[in-house]
């Protein structure tokens, strides 16, 4: 009972199918649909008016019609043909333009829904491959440009070509009929056994082909030259591609063998059916069964009602297979997003509590985090350090919400957080800058007139940007702008939390905010800290010491836990301390040169 | 040799030396600083005789900066090396130290003989000093 439950839905879906990426085409590029719509009418009903006046002409011709009945018929004819035609040509060329326009909405879409996911899905592998399989057969395959213009075209134009020609054959000669439905079966199933051949292959290539990917983006990559060249790196990327294109190509081909022999039997089946229709046709002429004028006519009926079952029956098998590659899309857009919260949350600077955290990245290794507790006061200004792969990135991104705890739960003011939406700003290690205007890179769309001075000033950038001919319009690195600008590291940096900064959200986290900055701008910045985090609560993590002793409180982590916890002086009386013997480690360097030094 | 190489500038790396990285594929997540270490050891690795280190430590904590610098010095031995750093605490490990300021070079010697030159070495150590010394 389950199974025939489950192979209803499946044919249930399948046949939703068309309706499904109607509904898509109609959301992103109605135009689209409209000209498609049109094309097909018009395919369908074209020849069946002219297997009809075809008829009637030559029917005109054999009882001595008129010239002139003939001339109006023959007139018709072409005139229909025309009118189709001419149509059809219309409508194809508006139609090219609307699939272009539908590629770039389709890909703006995509877009959109790919950065409102949910941020912990994004480095997954899984969601990846996903990922490929749902975008790749419509982008690079076309598959729903297919879909659309060719395959349910052709079922619809099929369909009723059928129609218009099945009770008429039915009428004339039942057998010609049965023998023709049975080919067109045995079509069906040859298609089929092709189709899940490549169905197959796709499945397993996909994954495979992501990867190639992956490696062909490095090899063209300019960002990375300077290590390809003086690590020689040429020789291993180039000899992962060739292995994984081998692979590729050793899928590819096995299928080929499979493929090649269905595929040969369906084009000999359809060379076999016009021996059938007109050998049939002829014998029952010679033997006086029908005349001339019947033979054209059925010969025509026949080879159009022929034509569309072979047709039908390649389509919908090509409906049925996509049916499978769309699937992917469709899960694809199940994927979670990220929560929207209602409550706009407090401007003011919030308490920050970690209960009992813990937590692991999916798949990747042991715990991160174990059952950690933290609260931060109120517009306290924290500094976290601990030794790299301590886990203080990751304390941060659960902050920032990006990911969930395992165990443990996170609260705001004593509230548990549904969303972190404007809660928190983050600038972490890897930001990035984009190919904008300073200006944007900072405002980001979000207003016209922002006054970025006291930003700027802030954190140090006022002299820089003015010194630049465009200013805060200048525009950042060459890609789109041939006077476009390059900052330096620090600087990068400094824009960086200007950005954060623009944001005001009322918990400032920056992760290794001067591990580019050069020491007179490293202290600039630490000596703003205060002022820039001032009525916020604020993070910072860092490995530069000489900047967290001047944060309110200094939060060891190792392990995954809390190690250590309290102010510079009550952490560097510790004996033993973690803190304290890091301190010491850097601070020795500077020793020497300072007679008398207390910490 | 290849284990016990990486052991050098991974101590605390608990992968094997064939283990995949990076989230792409779905191998293992190394942070900032442990990134950087591994390019440190392939920069090693290459044992060139002439090395350029550029802000090879920037990511990477107190206590692996220090043995990091021990393993530079060592491993410098016999070789022409730079250092590009903010670090002024790398200055241990040089014979001589090259301050350049837009495109030109203002200053050069020992740490000790910039240190009496009242330039713009002074004043960058001074500012990375003082909050240990205060």
């Amino acid at each position: 009972m389950k199974r025939d439950e489950k192979r209803f839905g499946e044919i249930g879906r399948k046949f939703a199918l068309p309706f499904y990426i109607m509904k898509l085409t109609l959301m992103v590029s109605p135009a689209y649909l409209i000209a498609t719509a049109g094309i097909a009418a018009a395919s369908a009903v074209s020849p069946i008016l002219s297997t009809w006046l075809t008829q009637q002409i030559l029917a005109g011709l054999l009882d001595g019609q008129g010239r002139r009945t003939l001339f109006a018929l023959v007139g018709c004819l072409i005139g229909a043909n025309l009118l189709c035609t001419g149509l059809i040509r219309y409508l194809t060329v508006k139609q090219g333009g609307f699939s272009e326009r539908f590629r770039d909405d389709f890909k703006c879409y995509v877009g959109r829904r790919i950065m409102s996911m949910d941020y912990s899905l994004l480095e997954e592998p899984r969601v990846m491959d996903l990922k490929e399989r749902a975008l790749r057969p419509i982008i690079d395959f076309g598959a729903l440009d297919r879909m659309l213009r060719d395959t349910i075209p052709n079922i619809l134009s099929g369909v009723f070509l059928m129609l218009g020609t099945a009770a008429i054959a039915a009428a004339g000669y039942p057998v010609l009929l049965a023998v023709l439905l049975v080919m067109a079966g045995i079509n069906l199933h040859f298609v089929n056994k092709t189709r899940k051949t490549r169905n197959e292959t796709y499945m397993v290539i996909l994954p495979m082909e992501r990867k190639i990917g992956a490696y062909n983006g490095l090899a063209a990559d300019f960002s990375i030259g300077k290590d390809v060249r003086i690590y020689d790196m040429g020789g291993i990327i180039m000899k992962k591609i060739h292995r994984l294109n081998w692979m590729d190509m050793k899928a590819m081909s096995a299928q080929f063998g499979r493929i090649g022999r269905s595929a040969g039997l369906a084009s000999l089946l359809s060379q076999l059916q016009l021996f059938v229709i007109y050998g049939l046709l002829a014998v029952w002429a010679i033997q006086g069964k029908l005349g001339i004028a019947e033979y054209a006519f059925y010969t025509g009926i026949f080879l159009n009602l022929g034509t569309a079952l072979f047709r039908l029956s390649d389509k919908l098998s090509d409906l049925f297979y996509t049916g499978k590659l769309f699937s992917a899309f469709q899960e694809f857009e199940t994927l979670s997003m990220r929560e929207e919260e209602e409550r706009k949350p407090s401007a003011d600077a919030p308490e920050v509590e970690a209960r009992n955290i813990s937590f692991s990245y999916p798949g990747a290794g042991g715990p991160v985090l174990k059952d950690l507790s933290l609260t931060i006061q109120k517009g306290e200004h924290l500094a976290i350090v601990g030794r790299n792969g301590a886990g203080k990135t990751t304390l941060v991104k659960l902050l920032c919400g990006f990911y969930r705890p395992g165990d443990g739960e996170i609260l705001f003011d004593g509230e548990k957080a549904q969303s972190m939406e404007g809660r928190s700003t983050a600038v972490f290690q890897d930001f990035r800058l984009f190919a904008y205007t300073i200006y944007d890179n900072v405002v980001l769309g979000r207003q016209e007139d922002a006054e970025l001075g006291p930003f700027f000033e802030r954190v140090g950038l006022k002299d820089a940007v003015e010194a630049l001919p465009k200013g805060e319009k200048s525009y950042l690195y060459r890609l789109f702008e041939a006077d476009g600008v390059e900052l330096s590291g620090g600087n990068g940096q400094r824009l960086a939390i200007a950005r954060a900064l623009y944001q005001d959200a009322p918990l400032l986290i920056l992760d290794e905010p001067t591990a580019a900055l050069d020491p007179v701008s490293e202290e600039e910045i630490f000596h703003c800290f205060r002022e820039i985090s001032r009525g916020k609560t604020s993070i910072m993590i860092s490995h530069r010491l000489s900047a967290t002793r001047f944060c309110d409180r200094i939060v060891v982590i190792q392990d995954g836990r809390i190690a250590e916890n309290g102010s510079h002086e009550e952490l560097m009386g510790l004996e033993n301390g973690i803190y304290r013997k890091m301190f010491e480690t850097q601070a020795r360097y500077y020793q020497e040169h300072q007679a008398e030094c207390d910490f | 040799m290849r284990a016990d190489y990486c052991r050098t500038f991974l101590p605390d790396l608990k992968l094997s030396p064939s283990a995949l990285l990076g989230k792409e594929f779905g191998g293992a997540e190394l942070s900032g600083g442990q990134w950087q270490q591994l390019s440190c050891a392939r920069g090693f690795y290459k044992d060139a005789d002439f090395l350029i280190l550029d802000e090879a430590t920037s990511a990477i904590d107190p206590f692996r900066e220090k043995a990091m610098y021990d393993t530079f010095r060592r491993e410098l031995e016999g070789k022409t090396g730079i250092i590009i750093t903010h670090r002024l605490g790398a200055v241990s490990i040089a014979d001589k130290v090259i301050v350049l300021e837009q495109g030109r070079i203002v200053q050069a010697g020992t740490h000790e003989q910039l240190l009496k030159e009242e330039g713009l070495y002074l004043t960058l150590w001074n500012s990375q000093t003082k909050p240990f010394c205060s």
